[in-house]
């Protein structure tokens, strides 16, 4: 509503044109206009044409018009033609009365209750429970009171014949007898016309359902529910979260069934896991994944499959007592060179290691076909030049030599370490070559039995000692 | 997958290579560029045995010098495979070798300690003569299960150390019968050792199996 219908409607004059004009057009203007910020946003979310709801505050007072000479308020009788009598009342009006309507008089908008003839009466709505006068009652005071229940049931006051019983009429009887009636009128009307109804007229006939039990039920429930005590209230809260949890849990466990399900279901291995339930079996499946995953992360290039070695890798035979810096890698090693999916030779090297197989010698390592491939490039004789040399199980990749020295534990490398000051070798090496690191490390492994060997002699020492004194002390208390 | 990326088994190729560094005392009539506070000139090297090409199998060392040093982090790209620098203190510099991609290995690092001044009984007169101080150390790349491409490259030359030892190439096959003897002697003695502990073992085993019967 814009300020023009209020001031319509309260009957004040229009207002001075220059003052308030222009906010109406000045909203129409802002259409075109570039709009900011929050402007903005309210226009896209009205739309470009919808006048909204605006409260119009104007921050200043209008301005008094001090020339205009002041209206004067008369007193003035009117009539409202809505009502029936001819009551004439006076009102205070501004300025000239006009002769218009009394404005409120297009309010009085009645309610639509059909009325009936005898015949309709007799046709479709007789009733036990209801004579005829009592619905024509009921039916006038609901033209009466504009169809508002709780009025109309308040003044409901039927006066009964002498041969009719008293009536004792509850809301939903009364509605119940008014919708009945309605319905049955409806009806009667469509099958007299012949005309079927239009959509409003479903709609109505529908809305006019009426179940008094339902009705009487629904109230009942409304009324509990409103009397509920605080105690009452929390408990149903309560009852209510726990049943929504108990609904999370279940769906849950079927979630939970689904996959079991699905696990149980997963795709069958290829080859056998027979060989994995040892317990080596086992750890070398553990290495597998390990280093299947180091690979995997290490290297671009996938593994080659097909193996150029010999298939059984034995641990080889150590020649001079030394064991090669080298060759220190573990079963799972060769395990990983095989490649995962090599399971039977996984098996064989997990047999290998079980027994005590024959060593496989480096000359046999040289024929091999990679020895085959080495020996176009490098004249067999001269492999030492070019520092090629062949190993069983070997590490990928590249180290340096010097940090290839195998370290024992700490305490007894203080003692290792110390033997060989005393020995005049220096810690570090002044040429790792490949001999020299092999002659070291043979060392050391000497220096490591010289040290248990010291520390059983020790041992041994002290028992005898021991045993001795001992004995001398018995012999001596025997004597 | 192309024969180049194929792994040889059971072959190991080594590769010998020396890294150090040398240092020199700045004279007086150095440049004026320098810090005053800087006392040395040094360079610290990666470089192979007898001179030889590393950057066959190099494609880069990377040398980190002490922070204090702008652009501490110094890529050697092509041969030679060195920094040289002023400065006064002693620092440990971190070596790290890339390989080439037909190797495709990963790098290896190793640690020097950049050395300055003189050691040992000469130090002194050393220090007067203002003698180059030097600081190398020996060492070999081992290529476990070499790929093709990097086993051709490495046997287009021998490796071979040179026969006698010299003042610029220290490390040759004659030191390296030294370590060998030395290694060896010590081996003998502590067999001897261990020789007499266990003929002790024995004896006292016996012992101690007279003493328990009586």
């Amino acid at each position: 509503m814009s300020s023009a219908d209020i001031r319509d409607m309260l009957d004040l004059p229009s207002p001075v044109p220059a003052a308030n004009r222009p906010p109406p057009a000045k909203r129409i203007k802002t259409d075109g206009k570039k709009l900011d910020g929050i402007h903005r946003e309210l226009h896209n979310l009205l739309g470009e044409n919808t006048p909204a709801v605006t409260v119009m505050q104007s921050k200043f007072k209008e301005k008094p018009n001090w020339m205009q000479k002041p209206s004067p308020w008369v007193w003035t009788p009117f009539k409202n033609p809505a009502r029936k009598d001819d009551l004439e009342l006076h009102h205070w009006v501004r300025g000239v009365p006009s002769n218009d309507e009394y404005p409120f008089a297009k309010f009085n908008k009645p309610v639509d209750v059909p009325t009936f003839s005898k015949e309709e009466y007799d046709k479709c709505l007789a009733d036990t429970a209801w004579t005829s006068r009592e619905t024509d009652y009921l039916f006038d005071l609901c033209r009466d009171y504009d169809l508002r229940w709780l009025v109309i049931q308040d003044r409901y006051d039927y006066k009964p014949e002498e041969n009719e019983p008293p009536s004792m009429r509850t809301l939903e009887d009364l509605k119940e007898r008014y919708y009945f009636c309605c319905r049955k009128l409806m009806e009667l009307r469509r099958d007299a016309s012949g005309a079927d109804w239009t959509p409003r007229d479903l709609e109505l006939y529908n809305a006019m359902n009426f179940n008094k039990d339902k009705e009487i039920m629904r109230k009942q429930y409304l009324e509990r529910l409103l009397s509920r005590s605080p105690a009452e209230i929390a408990e149903e809260e309560r009852l209510i979260l726990e049943y929504r949890r108990l609904q999370e849990s279940s769906k849950k466990l079927v979630q939970d069934r689904e996959e079991l399900l699905r696990l149980l279901e997963s795709p069958q291995t290829a080859n056998s896991f027979a060989q994995y339930q040892s317990p080596q079996g086992l750890s070398q499946l553990a290495g597998n994944i390990l280093a299947s995953d180091k690979n995997r992360r290490r290297k671009g290039a996938p593994e080659a499959a097909a193996q150029g070695g010999p298939v059984a890798r034995p641990v080889p035979g150590t020649p001079n007592g030394g064991t090669l810096p080298q060759a220190v890698t573990p079963q799972q090693a060769a395990a990983v060179q095989n490649g995962v999916h090599g399971t039977k030779q996984v098996q064989q090297a997990g047999r290998a290691a079980t027994q005590p197989a024959p060593a496989v010698s480096k000359t046999e390592l040289a024929q091999s076909a990679t020895a085959k491939k080495v020996a176009k490039r490098v004249p067999p004789g001269q492999e030492t030049q070019y520092g090629v040399s062949y190993h069983d199980k070997l590490v990928q990749g590249v180290y340096l030599r010097s940090t290839k020295i195998s370290t024992l534990k700490p305490t007894v490398q203080t003692k290792v370490a110390s033997i060989l000051a005393e020995l005049g070798i220096a810690p570090k090496l002044a040429m790792p070559t490949a001999k020299v690191c092999e002659r070291y490390e043979a060392l050391q492994q000497a220096i490591n039995l010289l040290i248990e060997t010291k520390k059983q002699v020790d041992k041994l020492d002290h028992e005898v000692k021991v045993s001795t004194s001992g004995n001398a002390g018995l012999q001596s208390d025997a004597k | 997958m192309s024969s180049g990326s194929k792994r040889l088994k059971n072959l190991q190729i080594c590769r010998p290579f020396v890294y150090g560094n040398m240092a020199v005392p700045l004279k007086e009539d150095r440049s004026p560029d320098i810090p005053t506070d800087h006392t040395h000139s040094w360079t610290v090297f990666l470089r192979g045995v007898n001179g030889d090409d590393l950057s066959s199998f190099v494609k880069r060392v990377v040398f980190k010098l002490h922070e204090t040093y702008p652009n501490s982090t110094r890529s050697i790209e092509e041969p030679p495979f060195e920094v040289t620098e002023t400065g006064w203190g002693e620092f440990e510099i971190s070596i790290r070798v890339y390989f080439v991609p037909e190797a495709s290995e990963k790098n290896v690092v190793m640690y020097h300690h950049l050395k300055l001044h003189p050691y040992g009984p000469e130090a002194e007169q050393q220090k007067l003569e203002g003698a180059t101080v030097t600081s190398m150390q020996y060492d070999e790349f081992v290529f476990n299960e070499p790929t093709e491409s990097l086993f051709e490259i490495l046997t287009k030359k021998t490796a071979v150390l040179p026969q006698q030892k010299s003042t610029l190439v220290p490390f040759s096959v004659q030191s390296e019968n030294e370590e060998l003897d030395r290694l060896s002697d010590a081996h003998v003695k502590v067999q001897e050792n261990i020789q007499r502990l266990t003929e002790r073992m024995h004896a006292l085993e016996r012992e101690k199996g007279a003493v328990r019967t009586l």
